[in-house]
């Protein structure tokens, strides 16, 4: 009864234990298909091209590395929307929106000093600091709480 | 916008986590609440307003 009584009284923070497990899962899954992702973009950006550099080949490689890039956050993107409460989608669609801003600022600065710049890639640059934005509005308003 | 939501909870010795679970949102979601950083969308409001058997304007006022 005592033990009954207990689980009871705490049935709230076991709901939270689970929802951080599936939190915890998704992010781990984020984390495997960022790796995934980063290992086969080195190659089809750098290796392959070393291969074949301009080929019919290597250029559908590219293409499908970016489709399924694309298809893979759109997915992960779902999961995690469905998991989260309204005050995490908020903040989700705040940091969206710096990486958004971020993203058009730095394309107008590759475009217009892109060779000035120490990229090789200028647009894949504009990619990592766009998603370093997002993922700094994230932590930042993390830790405001 | 100030809430109850804090003295409500430790009234019933709840802990965050444990208020946020019987709620079905994140331990981070009662923080903003409380600390006022965050006002509830209305379903949410009224889930709030369920759990302590009170109605939305016992818990929350809208009075600066």
């Amino acid at each position: 009864m005592i033990n009954n009584d207990a689980r009871e009284a705490s049935w709230g923070e076991r709901n939270v234990e689970r929802r951080t497990r599936r939190r915890w899962a998704l992010a781990g899954a984020g984390v495997a298909t960022s790796i995934v992702f980063g290992l086969a973009g080195q190659y089809v950006t750098s290796v392959g091209r070393f291969v074949a550099p301009v080929s019919d080949a290597a250029d559908a490689g590219s293409l499908l590395w970016a489709v399924g890039l694309i298809l893979a956050a759109a997915i992960l993107f779902r999961l995690i929307w469905r998991e989260i409460d309204e005050v995490q989608r908020r903040r989700l669609v705040n940091a969206a929106a710096v990486g958004g801003v971020a993203s058009m600022a730095l394309l107008l600065l590759a475009q217009a000093a892109g060779r000035m710049l120490p990229f090789a890639e200028p647009m894949m640059a504009v990619f990592v600091g766009a998603a370093a934005a997002l993922i700094s509005a994230i932590i930042f308003q993390r830790i405001r709480g | 916008m100030k809430n109850r939501l804090k003295v409500l909870r430790a009234e019933r010795n709840w802990s965050q986590a444990e208020l946020a679970g019987r709620l079905d949102v994140s331990r981070q979601a009662v923080n903003a609440i409380e600390t006022g950083k965050y006002d509830p969308s209305l379903p949410l409001a009224f889930r709030i307003a369920r759990l302590f058997a009170m109605s939305i304007e016992e818990i929350f006022d809208d009075q600066q």
